[in-house]
């Protein structure tokens, strides 16, 4: 056992302290507090402030809505009825008359009055 | 930092507590200032976010830049690597028998080069060329001072036993 090595290898070796491992426990658990604190928060919490954002918005909708202002009584628009019509028969006046005698047909609306 | 860095830097503390605390003191020649160094390292790198997929030559790595910050500072090394209470019966050769604080003589005696990577190749088991990644140099560089440690070594021990 002549070689330097070996005898380097067979002498022993001095530990590191109790103190060491202690200080290197603290330092982990230091760093998992600050990770703790820096960490974002969870997905639930997304999810809640998500819900409460959409929540308060359709509140503030329908609030707006119906404190708006609308005409009073019916709101439907009244219907307007229109006939158009003609006072001879188009069939004959169109199709049984040579186009150079042909006269514009008279035709007429009606419109009703809501 | 995740918690899957903190595992794993966990991982690699436990499996190397002794090789990281050899390496630092063969650097530091100071226990205390070794036990810093890790400290100061681990700290450090628990701030990461990501960690390399090769760990353990990282961590020794960020031991050794903390070792050398350490270095710096401060003059005085008389630690040694060996256990204080290591009697000359425990080192007995078939040559003869080496004290701990002949060793430590020894050792002290190498460039800090040759004895860092003795300590590393002896000690952590690492190839002299996973030595050679660790510190950034060439590998015929680490084979050098490799062999020049050991030859130095071989004479120190050869004009010890006479």
């Amino acid at each position: 056992m002549n070689d330097p090595e070996d005898i380097l290898r067979g002498a022993p070796l001095a530990a590191p302290s109790s103190a060491l491992e202690q200080r290197i426990q603290s330092a982990f658990a230091e760093a998992a507090q600050a990770r703790r604190k820096a960490s974002p928060p969870p997905i639930w919490r997304w999810v809640g402030g998500c819900a409460a954002a959409g929540i308060a918005a359709a509140v503030v909708l329908v609030v707006t809505r119906t404190g708006t202002s609308r005409p009073s009584g019916d709101t439907k628009p009244a219907s307007i009825q229109c006939e158009i019509g003609a006072p001879e028969p188009l069939r004959a006046l169109l199709l049984e008359s040579p186009a150079h005698e042909r006269t514009p047909p008279r035709f007429f609306v009606t419109v009703s009055t809501p | 930092m995740n918690s899957s860095v903190a595992e794993r830097l966990r991982a690699v503390y436990v499996e190397s507590r002794q090789s990281l605390y050899t390496y630092a003191v063969s650097i530091t020649r100071q226990r205390e200032a070794a036990e810093d160094a890790i400290h100061r390292a681990f700290q450090q790198l628990l701030r990461h976010d990501t960690l390399p997929a090769d760990l353990r030559p990282y961590v020794f790595r960020c031991v050794r830049n903390a070792a050398l910050d350490d270095l710096r500072r401060t003059k005085v090394r008389t630690d040694s690597i060996f256990v204080d209470t290591f009697a000359s019966d425990q080192g007995t050769t078939e040559s003869g028998t080496f004290s701990a604080a002949e060793l430590a003589r020894w050792l002290d005696q190498l460039s800090p080069d040759e004895r860092e990577t003795i300590v590393l190749k002896t000690y952590e088991a690492l190839t002299l060329q996973e030595i050679a990644d660790m510190r950034g140099v060439p590998g015929p560089t680490v084979a050098s001072w490799y062999r020049r440690g050991l030859a130095k070594l071989k004479t120190l021990m050869a004009r010890e036993i006479g």
